[in-house]
């Protein structure tokens, strides 16, 4: 038996408290209905007919949306997890030490990530066809469900990729976790940013609004996009609804660019693993692939996503706490405060520019 | 064997280590010396794998150093050895015989008793002094080829510092193991090691081996009845001077025999010779400008 086996059956061995904990969690929002709260939070498309939230087929549409849940939450909570111990100032020491390379105890680590994923999924299968194989064998859609939850199983796993790329940046967990919030937040202001511009300079963007169409919806900006897209339309197809009642269908372009994120984030993660400098665990998380890069790219796409009016003086409130943050204090940097100046000029602008405007956003 | 050449580390535009080079072979023990922040740590992690250099290299047994292929010839015992929350010595166990198979449980588990250690209290219930106690023992466990040990007798009581050095002792003789140990304690040190390596600013400032270096050098306490100043030895090769009034302790470069006739000649009321220490040797290096190998 290798070393790198050895070390992922320690690894998977030191998950299982994990498992216990996530699977424990998992039932009581199963239980608690807390998977329904989460609709609004990571905008769950509601399925309706005939103007009513759909009802008929609920079972179906209960477990997909639990694996929804499931998928979302854990791709982003495992990778925070398994990777911590690569970024703990005081575990640097006996950690690094281990006599492993950097890459393999990376891939020890995200696998037994990896296989606590998928043993949740596995773990809640039997509960769920005992509550619900009555319903699910009435509509006869026993084998859709179970593809449409593989389907959801392997967007939680791109995005267990994608999450842990990014918190391979920070220098402590906290940040890990952070820098992986801001990082999706990227692309969802990337689509605000885009919709205003054609809102704003239509005669200029009228090539870019044909190509786009309504493609440029920050909802459609996310990694998340591909997930949502399966269960909306799992849970439509499922409940034998007309297909042409369905709304605009998944995009292929969305779910080709989640796939190439995957497998680039999986890639260049084991790649860029040997340059991270250990000695930067637990100092300020300075890399261009962090906060130093996310706030001012967040602060500025969200102010001039402004169709949310709004969202202006909230997104210059987020950007001093994250530079608060980022800098553990009030000491802000030069860099810091330049780009909050720069968010709040373009504020001032957009203000200008659109009370000029003739249909006055704002 | 492991050799170090010409290893550099910054960090930022700092440079931690410049130019660095040793060479510590098999069943030698070397102490590693320097005033705090001299790039000991540093050094040990660099070897150990812990830190990337920026230049220069290390090899082991003529290999370049590679965790995956020569790592678990290495065992490094840091300065403040981490553990988890549920962490005990089994649990250390389950995790060190990943990598080191040659690690025996009854074994450690006779060692860990024998020390007076619960092997399944949480180390977090444990005092420091005992948690160290228990890393060492570790350390002496997994028999490795090469020990790298930072501030290893920090916490130990005096009956487990001895211990711990009979170990090193044995493990040396039995296995052929090398040991690099980074200490303030010179005392200890002086003990047990063969040689060592002075550094400082991130330089190696001397090294060599210790019971050769100490014999150049000698040391005086002398007592005057008369006024005196440093003015009085300014043609003798002082390496370190201290003045209380009429009394003035030495530390001089040389045979003692020639040192002590040129001693004469200052008109000292009482004059002593005492034994040089591993202490002088380190004051030598770090304030008095060095003594030439």
């Amino acid at each position: 038996m290798t070393v790198f086996f050895r070390y992922y059956l320690y690894r998977l061995k030191k998950s299982l408290i994990l498992f216990a904990v996530l699977s424990g969690a998992l039932l009581v929002c199963e239980l608690a209905n807390g998977v329904d709260l989460i609709d609004s939070f990571i905008q769950i498309p509601v399925i309706f007919r005939d103007n009513r939230i759909l009802s008929a087929n609920n079972a179906i549409r209960e477990i997909l949306k639990f694996y929804f849940f499931a998928a979302a939450a854990l791709s982003f909570i495992l990778p925070v997890a398994v990777l911590s111990p690569f970024k703990k100032s005081r575990a640097r020491d006996p950690f690094y030490a281990l006599p492993l390379g950097a890459r393999k105890k990376a891939a020890a680590h995200l696998l037994a990530g990896l296989t606590v994923y998928t043993a949740l999924f596995v773990v809640f299968a039997p509960y769920h066809l005992l509550r619900d194989a009555g319903e699910i064998g009435k509509t006869g859609a026993a084998g859709g469900l179970l593809f449409a939850v593989f389907l959801e199983y392997l967007c939680g796993v791109g995005l267990y990729f994608i999450n842990s790329f990014f918190f391979s940046f920070a220098s402590t967990p906290f940040d890990g976790a952070v820098g992986i919030v801001l990082w999706h937040a990227v692309p969802y202001a990337l689509g605000g940013f885009i919709r205003s511009l054609f809102f704003l300079f239509p005669d200029v963007t009228d090539g870019l609004v044909s190509f786009f169409g309504n493609r440029a919806e920050p909802k459609q900006f996310r990694f998340f996009y591909p997930l949502t897209q399966i269960y909306r339309n799992s849970a439509y197809s499922l409940s034998g609804i007309d297909r042409v009642l369905l709304p605009a269908p998944a995009d292929p372009l969305f779910y080709g660019l989640f796939i190439g994120f995957s497998l680039a984030a999986a890639i260049l993660f084991f790649i860029l693993l040997p340059a991270y400098k250990t000695e930067n665990n637990g100092s300020v998380s300075s890399s261009f692939m962090s906060y130093k890069t996310l706030i001012p790219l967040n602060g500025l796409l969200f102010v001039g996503g402004f169709r949310y009016g709004f969202r202006i003086p909230v997104t210059l409130i987020l950007m001093l706490a994250g530079y608060v943050i980022y800098r553990r204090g009030f000491r802000l940097r030069a860099p810091d405060i330049l780009w909050l100046c720069c968010a709040v000029a373009l504020s001032a602008v957009l203000v200008f520019v659109l009370s000029q405007h003739p249909l006055k956003t704002l | 064997m492991i050799e170090v050449k010409n290893l550099t580390k910054k960090f930022g535009k700092t440079e931690v280590l410049s130019d660095v080079s040793l060479t510590l072979n098999e069943g030698g023990v070397m102490g590693l010396v320097g005033v705090n922040g001299a790039g000991k740590s540093t050094l040990l992690r660099v070897i150990s794998g812990v830190y990337t250099p920026d230049g220069g290299c290390v090899t082991v047994d003529g290999e370049p150093r590679d965790p995956d292929k020569n790592g678990n010839k290495i065992f490094f015992l840091p300065d403040d050895p981490y553990y988890d929350y549920s962490t005990n010595a089994m649990k250390l166990f389950d995790l060190y015989k990943v990598f080191y198979p040659r690690i025996d449980r009854e074994a450690y588990v006779k060692a860990v008793s024998d020390a007076g250690l619960d092997p399944k209290k949480p180390l977090r219930a444990c005092s420091k002094g005992m948690r160290r106690q228990l890393f060492a023992l570790l350390a002496l466990q997994v028999r490795p080829k090469y020990l790298l040990l930072d501030e290893a007798f920090d916490g130990l009581d005096v009956r487990a510092r001895a211990q711990f050095v009979r170990g090193l002792g044995e493990l040396a003789d039995r296995e052929g193991t090398a040991v690099l140990v980074a200490s303030h304690s010179l005392r200890e040190l002086s003990d047990f090691c063969d040689s060592y390596v002075l550094i400082d600013g991130g330089r190696i400032v001397s090294e060599g081996a210790l019971d050769e270096q100490l014999e150049k050098l000698c040391r005086f306490s002398l007592a005057y009845d008369h006024e005196i100043g440093r003015a009085l030895f300014a043609g003798l090769p002082v390496v370190h001077f201290a003045q209380e009034g009429r009394f003035v302790r030495l530390l001089l470069k040389g045979n003692a025999d020639d040192m002590e006739k040129l001693l004469e000649k200052t008109l000292p009321a009482v004059m002593e010779r005492r034994e040089v220490r591993f202490e002088d040797l380190f004051i030598g290096e770090t304030e008095g400008g060095g003594i030439e190998p």
